[in-house]
């Protein structure tokens, strides 16, 4: 009789041996990104980024995994950013005919190319395009600010779908990409949902065409002195990535229809971006952009507003050098011509990226 | 006795030379093979990738995992170089996966990388024993790399960061992989005191010290990592 629990545990320990030869997925994926970038214009002054960043994803088995994106980040002014990008619960059952992605909680942003860059190791110069975080001129007279297409981290969920040669999604979000929310934020602009609908096609490995569409309310009433009522925006997307041996360009087109107290407006913007290898380990990248915007001045209470179209140009080059898989020294210039300004600045830049996998 | 003495070296320089020309050598110098048994002792983890902004496409189905006795790799330490002889292998990149991840060659061997993923791939390496960088190249295209060095070479993908892969490159022929019961075997192994390493990309690397006698294969058996007391 004793011959029977002797024999299993025999048994679970050749099993548990023979699994022990087999590689399992990791329970915990960490990796971490830290920059540092020193920055300096043609007057001379100059400036310390710092950029503290990790992903954490667990595993929960039958396809559900958790992700968390904790964030800090010192700007020029020196003052501290900290924040939770992405805390999000992923479902994800992919296939060869049909694979399926559901992200909800505190999602990236599912609209536009320039957000799934936004890491330093992920974007190919030292800046991000302008479109993500330059404030667009006054669009409401004594109203919030906007940007053409914000980096925001809305809560919402998505849902993602693809085939071999095709991807479709469709979002909800509490956030209008115009304006963005932080989770740790003093103030923070209302809350609306936004729909967001877009889909892609591949039609041969290497491009990519993709497009967008985004309804939703962008300005609570009374949040400026002459809103009525709760106004909305619908941002439409236009987005390609090609690549091909050592290279690799992606662009975007975006163009915003902004309701305002004084009339519908439409902003829009383009960049297009590239990178080159030119040895394993010195490449070249550079982006050009272009934004365009009205500006509404208001003159007088009982005045039509002033409405003037202004314009943002910029350019930049970077050379970048890979010390390591995991670190990346750039150096670039950038020269930008802001809304509203007559000439061009320019800034110097050098920066350093420590991308490290840790599980 | 002076021609006693050069005699004697005569003979000795003679039998040395007989002994080199017909491959011959004295007995205690005589090579003898290493055999042996791996054992991984603790889960090996399986990377997954980490994506913050997770890709417009649904990711392609894992593969069941290889046997990590396949991502280990024993041979010789402190081996004097010999010619050897130039093979050709192949790590095919599928399902967002190197197959294999570990592979051991000869100096002057070549590695192509084919490319089964309906998307695209961009193998490199940034190691000292030789540094490469593929580019981009879709389904059913291949691109080879020779491999001149010895030492480790660490391959990964441009794209895809949860890929890696190592090249170990020898320029002796003391080296095997084990087979999926764990079992190896070092050929000709010159006899005397010798140090015997087994390797895993994971786990780092164990070494024992086995002596090697003429005629008589020595055993060699490794658990890895070292069990803890």
């Amino acid at each position: 009789m004793r011959i029977l629990p002797v024999t299993c545990l025999l048994v679970l320990g050749l099993a548990a041996a023979a699994g022990a030869q087999q590689a399992r997925p990791s329970l915990f994926a960490i990796d971490t990104v830290a920059a540092v970038d020193e920055q300096v214009d043609f007057d001379g002054n100059y400036s310390t980024g710092v950029t503290l960043d990790a992903v954490v994803s667990a595993d929960f088995g039958r396809g559900f995994q958790g992700i968390v994106r904790p964030f800090a980040s010192r700007g020029g002014s020196g003052e501290w950013n900290r924040q939770i990008w992405i805390a999000t619960a992923r479902y994800e059952r992919p296939g060869p005919l049909l694979g399926l992605r559901v992200d909800a909680g505190l999602i990236p942003s599912p609209i536009g190319l320039a957000n799934l860059t936004l890491r330093h190791h992920l974007n190919p110069t030292i800046s991000q395009p302008s479109s993500l975080f330059t404030a667009l001129p006054p669009l409401e007279p004594g109203g919030g600010r906007a940007t053409l297409l914000g980096a925001v981290y809305p809560y919402g969920a998505q849902a993602t779908v693809s085939g071999a040669r095709w991807d479709a999604r469709a979002a909800v979000i509490d956030t209008s990409p115009l304006r963005t929310r932080r989770v740790f934020a003093q103030t923070n602009p209302p809350r609306f949902a936004n729909v967001v609908i877009g889909g892609g096609v591949t039609p041969f490995i290497g491009v990519h065409l993709g497009a967008s569409v985004t309804r939703g309310g962008w300005q609570r009433a009374g949040e400026a002195p002459f809103v009525t009522e709760d106004q909305s925006a619908t941002i439409v997307t236009v987005e390609s990535e090609v690549s091909f041996r050592y290279t690799k360009l992606a662009g975007e087109w975006v163009r915003d229809a902004i309701e305002t107290s004084t009339g519908d407006r439409v902003a829009s913007g383009w960049f297009v971006q590239g990178q080159q290898t030119l040895t394993p380990r010195w490449f070249v990248a550079g982006r050009l952009e272009r934004m365009s915007s009205p500006a509404v001045i208001s003159l007088r209470d009982q005045t039509p507003p002033l409405v003037v179209d202004q314009r943002l140009q910029g350019v930049e080059e970077t050379v970048g050098y890979r010390l390591t898989p995991e670190i990346t020294l750039r150096a670039g210039h950038r020269a930008r011509r802001g809304f509203g300004q007559s000439s061009f600045g320019h800034t110097v830049s050098v920066s350093a990226v420590w991308w490290q996998r840790w599980m | 006795m002076m021609r006693r003495v050069l005699g004697v070296a005569l003979v000795a320089a003679a039998a040395t030379a007989m002994a080199q020309l017909t491959g011959l050598r004295p007995a205690a110098q005589q090579p003898a093979a290493v055999r042996g048994r791996v054992e991984i002792g603790i889960p090996v983890a399986m990377r997954r990738p980490t994506s913050a902004y997770p890709a417009r496409s649904v990711a392609t189905p894992a593969l069941a995992p290889a046997s990590e006795l396949r991502h280990v790799v024993v041979y010789l330490e402190q081996a004097p170089a010999r010619p050897v002889t130039p093979i050709k292998v192949e790590i095919r990149q599928r399902s967002e996966t190197f197959i294999p991840r570990v592979v051991a060659v000869t100096i002057g061997s070549e590695v192509s990388f084919p490319n089964d993923d309906p998307i695209y791939h961009n193998v490199f390496s940034l190691s000292r024993p030789r540094n490469f960088n593929l580019g981009r190249y879709p389904r059913g295209h291949t691109r080879r790399v020779q491999f001149e060095n010895p030492g480790i070479v660490k391959v990964f993908c441009d794209i895809h960061s949860h890929m890696s892969a190592t090249v170990m490159v020898f320029n002796h022929p003391w080296f095997a992989v084990p087979g999926e019961d764990g079992r190896f075997e070092l050929p000709a192994v010159p006899a005397g005191e010798r140090e015997i390493t087994a390797w895993h990309e994971r786990l780092g690397d164990t070494t024992q010290r086995v002596r090697v006698e003429a005629g008589r294969a020595a055993e060699a058996d490794f658990v890895l990592p070292v069990p803890r007391e």
